[in-house]
């Protein structure tokens, strides 16, 4: 039964971080989502680089992506995914006129998704 | 799909595509005739059109793409037609003489490991029309259960063994009895290092009255059965896993008188009609032909591989003290299937382009168009024979191939601070994976994709495909490398385009008649031949610029008859999408290990002064000269240049160095004597160590804290009047077209190319 208990210790440690992460993003996602959208050198404050780190090395089973709809002039966000069935898709209608507004698109849907799963049960 | 004129997304069309192709070759000459095959799906025709690719660059304020139509026969309407691929591999016998096409009695045995039982129906041995119903066929049913089959066009006979199977080796037994009606399936777990334990059996019987029947000419498979549609017969129903040690009696076998698969036959055993031994044929270079599979039964019924199963892969009985299958075959008796191996679409060829006589060398392509979608099968051309420039452009189609089809970063690997960006045809490679993928791929069953072929559509090395590199053009491969010749064209200088495949087939003859070689962007993969070809070409005087980054890094082989398909193991460390098994090291082309050249002993610091040692810089920054770049001996190289540092814009991450990167280590081989003439600096905390840089986990390994997180501008001399210039950044060759073409990474380059391309000495510090 050692594992279990490895597991649960696990866990928990997956929890802290995520509850920081969580609280963090509550917080200030809008002003990350802004700070993201503006740096096209990565420069990123602790909060923004640690907020990355953790949402995009998450196991997710699709990633969103950016798909031009008119090269380099339009960006819509794309969801693929790893299912051998199920095929790559655009999300929605919205489109934005720089690459810029569509990777802070993209940044938001990962946290809402993010948010969404931490209030559920953990 | 995009419209080819716009080039806008048909957004309901993401996914799919209208029109695919590839060709015979990559690199043709004048007056040479070259087969392109099409698939056309949804309109009844599509317009072809010869065109020579300059540039690829497409943003707003770049360099403007450019693409000129040439003018050529093959230009126009032809009818389209939808062509047809099956991917998986597997064993062929084609027993023209039907001599397992039993009537009555026979035995079937194998070893088998399976990597994903339960998730479809996966065959074993098999000489059974699926179509028809008919024949006989030992397989794992949809819920993985071992299942033989035997039916005779109208009725089907199945015994299944209620076994619950997971990745381990089992053994096959199953016997029919014609005269008695009798089927009797038995299967063993077996006792490995890997999983110990006792062997358990699970048998079942039952009665038939059915008997093999078949249309004639069905061919026996061992990991499929025969399917057919318009293009004729394939193998349908792959397998995922090992299979080890098919053989086939022609007589009932009970269990007291069969020998277990696992036993090696001797003259008391009953005699087989046919063993195949997968690893009979091999010798000190690997297997002496790596399609063939030999029996060393009584009627020689050798067979064929079918879309390159991994070979010299671990039997059930590897012991883990040998790992080259080449001293001990034995224990490398098996063939790793993979439902999702290709390497030849085999499609008909839809017409034939003869090279026009005094084409230029360069970039070329067809372009394939419907009113809704648009393809490119690009190719190089060469000059005709004692026609050549003093420079020759190397395209890197090693790693175009090692690219080709990737779908990498759905398994994550990437940096934090990317948001990828990706184009119809990515989105076409997600959604149809029959196409084959890269080395950067695993299979659906886990195992790393070890072979590619150029044999089949390759959907992003295009001049359109965005995806992988650096902002603003987000280009890379193909795409990237036209900003090379773009330069070279922009700035005047005569130039021949070359292959790394003609370096493979041609030898020295294909370096000879240069001055000077340019290398690719990202030149990643070459084979032991086509190394040692350029570092005796440094050696005896040749001179290379490396423009790009992380050069010379992994070994390859090629098949050794079909040069479009090229291998790889990777290695025990590096940085590597996936790792090999246990054991899985060495190629099954030729018998060379496989990994990086730094493992073995060859590291690319020895012929370009610098070696791969961080990626995962998406915004790259600029270099900083040396005081050494002040010297003399050098200052040909600095004439125009009045900055203190060089690449400080570009196209591929806005700054020269970013991307892949590449530092001077002496201790790895980068020449004492060479001159250090620039160092990037300023990266960034996404600028990583290569994991091959260091020992041990370690923190500190990112550009904002690790000073050898850096690129190194380096150059060289040999004593032959040789000389090597390198970059080492994959963004390089992206700061070339900014200002014009006029800004310093760009002078650097032309006053490279200028000296380096002349016959005579260079300008040393003495004249």
């Amino acid at each position: 039964m050692k594992w279990k208990k490895v597991n649960k210790r696990t866990r928990e440690t997956d929890r802290t971080k995520a509850e920081w992460v969580a609280s963090l993003l509550s917080k200030r996602r809008d002003e990350l989502v802004e700070e993201f959208r503006e740096d096209d050198e990565g420069r990123y404050s602790p909060d923004l680089r640690e907020a990355l780190v953790y949402l995009r090395s998450r196991d997710t089973d699709f990633r969103y992506v950016l798909v031009m709809t008119d090269p380099y002039e339009e960006w819509t966000v794309g969801r693929i995914t790893t299912a051998e069935e199920e095929v790559p898709t655009l999300l929605d209608d919205e489109r934005y006129d720089s690459e810029r507004d569509a990777k802070a698109a993209v940044l938001r849907l990962e946290i809402d998704d993010f948010l969404n799963d931490f209030g559920g049960e953990w | 799909m995009r419209d080819p004129e716009t080039g806008r997304l048909d957004e309901s069309g993401f996914g799919e595509k209208e029109i695919l192709g590839y060709t015979d070759e990559w690199s043709v000459r004048p007056g040479d005739e070259l087969d392109f095959r099409v698939s056309c799906k949804g309109p009844d025709v599509y317009r072809a059109a010869l065109v020579e690719l300059i540039c690829a660059d497409r943003i707003p304020d770049g360099p403007k793409y450019r693409e000129r139509e040439v003018g050529s026969p093959i230009d126009g309407e032809h009818e389209g037609r939808v062509q047809s691929v099956h991917p998986g591999s597997y064993v062929v016998v084609p027993d023209a003489d039907g001599v397992l096409a039993f009537e009555k009695s026979f035995t079937l045995q194998c070893l088998f490991s399976p990597t994903t039982p339960a998730r479809k129906r996966e065959t074993l041995l098999s000489r059974w029309d699926d179509d028809a119903g008919a024949g006989y066929c030992l397989s794992l049913d949809a819920d993985g259960r071992p299942q033989f089959r035997v039916g005779d066009g109208t009725e089907v006979t199945a015994v299944s063994v209620e076994q619950s199977l997971s990745e381990r080796w089992y053994a096959a037994t199953v016997a029919y009895d014609g005269e008695r009606g009798r089927i009797e399936l038995r299967v063993a777990t077996m006792e490995t290092g890997k999983h110990p334990g006792r062997e358990q059996w699970s048998a079942r019987e039952t009665t038939t009255a059915v008997a093999p029947a078949g249309r004639g000419g069905t061919p026996f498979y061992v990991g499929a059965v025969a399917r057919a549609d318009a293009d004729g017969t394939y193998g349908g129903e792959t397998f995922n896993g090992k299979i080890e040690r098919p053989r086939v009696f022609d007589t009932w076998l009970s269990a007291d008188d069969c020998p277990a698969p696992t036993e090696s036959l001797d003259a008391d055993s009953p005699s087989p009609v046919a063993e195949w031994d997968f690893a009979a044929n091999v010798s000190d270079d690997g297997f002496d032909d790596p399609d063939r599979v030999v029996d060393v039964g009584p009627h020689g019924l050798d067979a064929e591989t079918v879309n390159q199963p991994a070979r010299s892969v671990p039997g059930h009985d590897w012991t883990g003290d040998v790992h080259d299958f080449v001293r001990a075959p034995d224990q490398y008796g098996a063939i790793h299937f993979h439902e999702t191996d290709l390497v030849d679409a085999g499609w008909e060829s839809d017409f034939t382009l003869t090279v026009p006589p005094k084409l230029d060398s360069g970039v070329y392509a067809v372009r394939l168009r419907t009113d809704d979608d648009e393809y490119y099968v690009p190719f190089a051309v060469r000059p005709e024979r004692g026609d050549e420039s003093d420079v020759a452009l190397l395209l890197p189609t090693n790693t175009y191939l090692a690219y080709g089809n990737q779908r990498m970063f759905l398994r994550g690997g990437s940096s934090p601070q990317r948001t990828h960006i990706v184009d119809d045809g990515y989105g076409f490679l997600c959604n149809h994976r029959e196409f084959g993928a890269s080395f950067y791929d695993t299979h659906v069953d886990g195992h790393g994709v070890m072979f590619s072929s150029r044999k089949r559509p390759l959907v992003n090395i295009s001049p359109k495909a965005v995806y992988g590199g650096g902002p603003p053009s987000h280009l890379s491969h193909l795409a990237a490398d036209l900003y090379l010749v773009d330069w070279l064209k922009s700035m005047g200088f005569e130039y021949d385009t070359i292959t790394d495949e003609d370096l493979h087939v041609d030898g020295e003859e294909a370096l000879e008649p240069y001055n000077l070689v340019v290398t690719g962007n990202h030149a990643e993969y070459y084979s032991k031949r086509q190394l040692d070809l350029l570092k005796e070409y440094v050696r005896s005087g040749g001179r290379m610029i490396c423009p790009g980054g992380n050069n010379f890094y992994w070994a390859i082989a090629y098949h050794p008859d079909c040069p479009q398909i090229i291998e790889t193991r990777r290695g025990e460390t590096g940085t590597e999408p996936w790792k090999p098994e246990p054991g899985e090291v060495y190629h099954q082309f030729g018998g060379d290990k496989s990994g990086l050249w730094r493992r073995r002993g060859e590291p690319p610091q020895q012929l370009t002064g610098v070696g791969f040692c961080a990626q995962w810089e998406i915004n790259a920054s600029h270099y900083r000269r040396t005081p050494e770049s002040y010297d003399e001996a050098v200052a040909f190289l600095f004439d125009g240049v009045s900055s203190e540092t060089l690449g400080d814009d570009g196209l591929l991450g806005r700054g020269a160095a970013g991307q892949e990167i590449d530092r001077y280590d002496p201790s790895l081989g980068s020449p004492e004597d060479a001159y250090v003439l620039a160092s990037s600096e300023n990266h960034s905390q996404y600028a990583l160590r290569a994991t091959e840089e260091y020992r041990s986990s370690r923190p500190r390994v990112d550009g904002a804290i690790d000073s050898d997180v850096h690129a190194d501008l380096v150059y060289y001399r040999t004593e032959t009047d040789g000389a090597v210039l390198t970059t080492g950044s994959m963004s390089w060759v992206g700061a070339l077209p900014c200002d014009d073409y006029d800004n310093a990474a760009s002078k650097l380059m032309a006053n490279a190319v200028e000296w380096f391309g002349r016959d005579g000495d260079l300008p040393s510090a003495t004249e």
